[in-house]
């Protein structure tokens, strides 16, 4: 009977785990994010990261938006409880072009999407 | 009859499940960036490249009258529901749905000047930010009136 009550429990159990993970748009090389600098060309941007995940007019200057997201969602349901977790993080790099948007002025970038945990909704995340 | 009322448990249980539910939910987005670095804002003269070498790329840039805006945003949403849903015919259905939210984005802004000057810093919730932002327009405010 012992066996019996164990097995069931399990199986109310087993369906009630999950753990997902979701990404928008690819993952950024920081080696290659790093190579982008000042006086840089706009078409060499492009050839090192490709299409730019959005374009920003700044007056008579564009700035690219490069950004790769990640989220990692962890539930755990049993019976009439639930516990659900979701962490979302990002890499991002910005590339500010100058008047006529030919040539690179500034950059900045972070890379936090794999920072994304999966964990519990009373677990601390902050690293 | 034990066992009549063992199985009896198990269904009422499975029963009970479909009808009523707890799930506390927590959604984090993103970070804010490490107050240490957005005190290093407070009364300095800065440019573009000591903000974005201090802060890490932003999530949003835009352009606003005169200059343009960096934005960072982040927020911790926990919410505990509660369903009871109570099946009274075939064709009916009465449910109770209660929540306890709390998401706000928090942000922070960096407004710039068009010669890349840093003019104006605010923190707080990001819905009153950009509220704060479309009154702004058409001037950015001067320097000696910021709170950079």
């Amino acid at each position: 009977m012992k066996r019996s009550i164990g097995l069931l429990t399990l199986l109310l159990l087993l369906p009630a785990c999950f753990s997902t993970r979701a990404t928008v748009n690819q993952r950024l090389v920081s080696e290659v994010a790093a190579q982008i600098g000042p006086g840089m060309p706009a078409a060499e941007v492009v050839e090192l990261l490709g299409a730019p995940t959005d374009i920003v007019q700044l007056g008579h200057r564009v700035a690219y938006l490069y950004e790769f997201e990640q989220s990692k969602m962890t539930g755990f349901l049993v019976a009439v409880v639930g516990f659900i977790n979701t962490d979302t993080r990002s890499d991002r790099v910005w590339v500010f072009l100058g008047p006529g948007g030919t040539e690179v002025t500034h950059v900045a970038s972070s890379f936090d999407a794999d920072k994304a945990r999966s964990e519990m909704p009373w677990s601390e995340l902050d690293e | 009859m034990v066992r009549t009322g063992r199985v009896g448990l198990v269904a009422a249980a499975l029963l009970v499940s479909s009808c009523v539910s707890v799930v506390w939910e927590r959604d984090r987005w993103h970070r804010p960036p490490p107050s240490a670095a957005v005190d290093s804002l407070d009364g300095a003269e800065l440019d573009l490249a000591v903000c974005l070498e201090t802060l890490g790329a932003p999530l949003n840039v835009w352009q606003v009258a005169g200059g343009y805006a960096l934005s960072w945003a982040w927020y911790d949403a926990e919410e505990v529901s509660y369903r009871l849903e109570l099946p009274l015919t075939q064709t009916f259905n009465a449910s109770l749905d209660y929540s306890t939210i709390d998401r706000n984005t928090q942000g922070l802004m960096l407004l710039f000047d068009e010669s890349d000057r840093l003019v104006l810093v605010k923190e707080g919730f990001l819905r009153d930010l950009m509220k704060e932002d479309d009154a702004r327009s058409p001037a950015l405010p001067l320097k000696s009136g910021s709170g950079a």
